[in-house]
């Protein structure tokens, strides 16, 4: 057979399938039918599909439809999402399309930790200037912070101008 | 209230009416929906529980999805009630709410579309595999005698409509599954016959060329 003669008739095979050619049309397209096994094959294959997908659609409708119904039942009114929680939502959302949260993460919580712990650890250092006094006396103010174990802090406070000895008096 | 109205005149949309609810009821469409667009709200319900069934079958043929055509013919029934005023009761009252569903599913399938590309036949066999819903639809062909290449012809349909265009599916949908008539499809879809036919034979050679190998011995 012709494969031109084929190219030619196919778009019509579908409709000869559903009986939708008429006159001279039906006559020539059904003609080439009958001597051409490639076009008789496409016809069968049309009605096979045809066949497995009604079978399909109609076996998969018998189910419950009662949900299905009037007047239609109302759904719940979505909570109304935050702004803020929304745009960090898109926020989160942008950043880990590109990045793999977790190991970033996990490297967070391990800086974080490590911080933390240097801070807990760490013990309460005396300043390298400090001087031991047993007894405040200032004719300026001074500010006294108490500190652990009976330790306390204090600071003078001057003009810039009348500034002391570097070293305090102890009285 | 449902059944209550006799008559002499089944007509074509009354012979599945009254199987969801289990009651049978013998009145015709045209005296529901006179009852309907005059606000009896429990009239359009006895018009929905004919109607569903049917309506929910073009839905699942275009969709390929339980959940989404339950909502969407749910839909389709929401908006025939909103335009029962203008229903003129030229056509029949299930040709009318056809076009609705075809319409809402179009709308539906479209939007889909532009979100996300069309999908290929690969990905849409993928897609079926993970979704319960859709797996249920093919499974459903599975038979004693069929067996396993029923199964998965099934599959492979559901796949591979996936891959027609809106149009196309509607134009099958509406042939195999409601045996319209081309001049039908083609007053449904709003297009000449012409463009029907066209569009058949690429919906029918496009699922022929992908799923070949599922038939072919």
């Amino acid at each position: 057979m012709d494969p031109r003669e084929c190219e030619l008739i196919e778009p019509a095979l579908s409709a000869l399938a559903d009986r939708e050619l008429f006159g001279p049309e039906r006559e020539t397209v059904a003609g080439h039918v009958a001597v051409c096994d490639a076009c008789r094959r496409t016809l069968e294959d049309y009605r096979v599909l045809g066949t497995a997908f009604r079978e399909g659609i109609h076996a998969g409708s018998e189910r419950d439809l009662s949900s299905i119904t009037w007047p239609p039942r109302p759904e719940p009114a979505p909570r109304a999402p935050s702004r803020v929680l929304t745009r960090w939502r898109r926020l989160i959302y942008d950043v880990t399309r590109w990045v793999d949260p977790w190991p970033v993460l996990a490297g967070a919580a391990a800086l974080i930790a490590l911080v933390l712990g240097i801070g807990l650890i760490q013990p309460a250092r005396e300043p390298a200037n400090a001087v031991e006094i047993e007894r405040v006396d200032a004719a300026g103010p001074v500010m006294v912070i108490p500190g652990n174990g009976g330790r306390m802090t204090i600071i003078w406070l001057f003009d810039a101008d009348d500034q002391p000895d570097q070293t305090p008096t102890p009285i | 209230m449902h059944g209550s109205l006799a008559t002499s005149k089944s007509g074509e949309d009354g012979v599945r009416s009254g199987e969801d609810a289990g009651e049978p009821t013998e009145a015709p469409d045209e005296v529901w929906v006179a009852k309907a667009r005059q606000g009896d709200s429990s009239a359009f319900g006895e018009l929905v529980t004919r109607h569903r069934r049917r309506a929910y079958q073009v839905a699942l043929g275009m969709l390929g999805h339980h959940d989404t055509a339950l909502d969407l013919t749910q839909e389709a029934f929401v908006r025939a009630f909103q335009s029962l005023a203008h229903f003129r009761g030229e056509a029949k009252f299930s040709t009318w709410l056809r076009r609705i569903v075809t319409n809402v599913c179009l709308d539906y399938l479209r939007k889909a579309e532009h979100r996300t590309p069309m999908a290929s036949y690969d990905e849409a066999i993928g897609v079926g595999e993970d979704d319960p819903d859709t797996v249920r639809l093919a499974s459903t062909l599975e038979s004693p005698d069929t067996g396993v290449w029923r199964k998965e012809l099934g599959t492979a349909i559901v796949a591979a409509m996936n891959t027609l265009t809106p149009e196309q599916r509607a134009a099958l949908v509406l042939r195999e599954i409601e045996g319209l008539s081309y001049e039908e499809i083609a007053k449904t879809l709003e297009c000449a016959t012409g463009t029907v036919m066209s569009r058949l034979h690429y919906a029918r050679k496009r699922l022929q060329t992908l799923l070949r190998e599922h038939y072919e011995p």
